[in-house]
């Protein structure tokens, strides 16, 4: 089964070169430990550079911004494929973190 | 006649039993239900009734939901992993329907599914408790029951949860994610003394819960401590609160009042564990529980000097906030209001003090040495955290008698 694991945090955790370069050389070693799972993923830049497009009925609105307003932010992504929701915890409990955050896990839709 | 008969006594006794082998098979415990449902209305209408109703109703089922697969898209790849069965499916054949409500009971306790709808779904899928039935044990409406239930069984369907019994990288976790569930439901169970409220049908749906677990896990140490501790503690509600409604301490209580059957059940769990080789928070759980239950008469002394040695074992094991809380009970009644004080002030507030229990603890440790006005104010706060009416009436009696001993 694959899943997303979305990582969401607080982008001012890594304002810093010295911090920035840490957490890439974890997620660096995190990918090695779990490289037989990981099928893709990727690091998003800032939520200050994010364009959102809503759409209501016909009409569609740019928005400069996020789609949603919150401290914590989609800041990344990991595409993981394994056997079951639990390992796919498993491996989203060793995602690095520079403080707090949150990783959403979501299966993909199986289509056989 | 003696047909349909047949057909309704293989409904009600096999029909969980069917049904978590579908569920497990499928991985999906709607389409169990539904294919089952559907099922029994075929087996109702067939005008040759066959020797193995149970045989006869889980293969019918099992086609029935992989017909019901095939015609949905999004779940194609498990039809198709499922149609190399279902060309061999034999009635005759099949009349070994497999056990797998272990793999269900840990799928529906799984720590991915949240606390709340894991009661309810285990309460459902393991024990047969209608929505409505639920509901009786809970705050809930049976709408709401059943709308947490299918919400948490499309959880289930579509998360990846397996429907097996987890391996060793997981099972521990996964263990205890069941126990949890279990325990919280007594816990609220528990909260009040009620005798013949929700809360003691709660109780009474937890039980059979953990008699299931026990029996598809014999010689589970935990299992065993949990289901001796909790039948222990189920024992005694019938002297739990007094003709007046008001709550009566453990130690003041009457042991001629408690449930014998209760008791010898949970001796039973207990005489299959060995706290001194496998000490464990739950294990040492249970010592206590049978501690308190092997008194036979009001007379006979209250244990504490051994209940007190427990409960450092446990913080040896596990240092909580409540657990010491416990501990200073039994210092009170070993050494003295003075020692138990002592102890009180060192406890973490900030994990406590929502607890009414906390204050309960503090209030009378805090009348035992002379300083009555700030035992009320604690009594107050107690009596204001407490829901259970018993529970309330005797923190109540406490305060107000206080209150006539100090003049306005």
């Amino acid at each position: 089964m694959k899943y997303v694991l979305l990582i969401h945090e607080d982008h001012a955790n890594y304002k810093d070169e010295e911090g920035w370069n840490e957490i890439i050389r974890r997620h660096e070693a995190f990918g090695e430990a779990h490289a037989s799972a990981i099928v893709g993923g990727e690091g998003l830049n800032g939520p200050e550079t994010a364009t959102t497009l809503h759409r209501k009925g016909e009409e569609t609105m740019v928005h400069d911004g996020p789609f949603a307003e919150a401290r914590e932010q989609l800041g990344g992504f990991y595409l993981v494929e394994v056997a079951s929701l639990d390992e796919a915890m498993a491996i989203a409990r060793d995602i690095p973190f520079a403080g707090d955050g949150s990783v959403e896990i979501r299966p993909c839709i199986d289509e056989g | 006649m003696a047909d349909s008969l047949d057909l309704a006594e293989t409904v009600r006794g096999k029909r969980l039993r069917i049904v978590a082998a579908l569920s497990a098979h499928f991985g999906n415990v709607e389409l169990a239900e539904s294919a089952f449902a559907e099922a029994c209305v075929r087996a109702a209408e067939t005008r040759s009734p066959p020797q193995d109703w149970a045989a006869w109703l889980y293969a019918v089922a099992q086609r029935i939901a992989i017909d019901s697969l095939r015609h949905s898209r999004v779940v194609r790849a498990h039809a198709e992993a499922a149609t190399s069965f279902d060309e061999e499916v034999s009635v005759s054949e099949r009349s070994m329907i497999p056990d797998r409500r272990l793999a269900l009971f840990f799928a529906c306790c799984h720590p991915a599914i949240d606390i709340a709808s894991r009661v309810a779904l285990a309460l459902s899928t393991i024990c047969g408790f209608s929505a409505k039935q639920i509901s009786r044990a809970c705050l809930l409406s049976p709408a709401a029951v059943s709308q947490r239930l299918v919400r948490a069984k499309k959880k289930l369907a579509g998360s990846g949860i397996m429907f097996e019994i987890p391996d060793s990288r997981f099972f521990a976790e996964r263990l205890e994610s069941v126990l949890c569930t279990i325990e919280i439901a007594y816990s609220q169970a528990h909260a009040s003394s009620d005798p013949d409220g929700k809360q003691a049908l709660l109780g009474r749906q937890t039980l059979e819960l953990v008699d299931i677990l026990a029996t598809l896990m014999p010689g589970n140490a935990q299992v065993n401590a949990l289901a001796a501790a909790l039948w222990f503690s189920e024992a005694r509600r019938p002297a739990r609160r007094d003709a007046a409604g008001k709550m009566i301490p453990l130690e003041d209580q009457d042991p001629q009042l408690w449930n014998r059957p209760m008791l010898a059940r949970a001796r039973d769990y207990y005489g299959q564990i060995d706290t001194a080789q496998d000490a464990s928070l739950r294990t040492l759980q249970a010592d206590i529980q049978a501690l308190w239950c092997s008194r036979r008469q009001q007379s006979d002394p209250a244990p504490w000097n051994r209940v007190l040695a427990r409960y450092d074992r446990m913080i040896a094991i596990r240092d909580s906030a409540f657990i010491r809380l416990n501990q200073v009970v039994a210092i009170h009644k070993l050494q003295g209001a003075a020692a138990g004080l002592r102890e009180f002030e060192k406890l973490p507030r900030a994990a406590l003090e929502g607890s009414s229990a906390y204050h309960a603890v503090g209030a009378e440790l805090l009348s035992h040495t002379q300083r009555v006005p700030e035992a009320i104010q604690a009594y107050d706060t107690a009596i204001g955290l407490q829901e259970g009416s018993a529970e309330r009436a005797w923190l109540i009696a406490q305060r107000d008698a206080l209150t006539l001993r100090t003049p306005p």
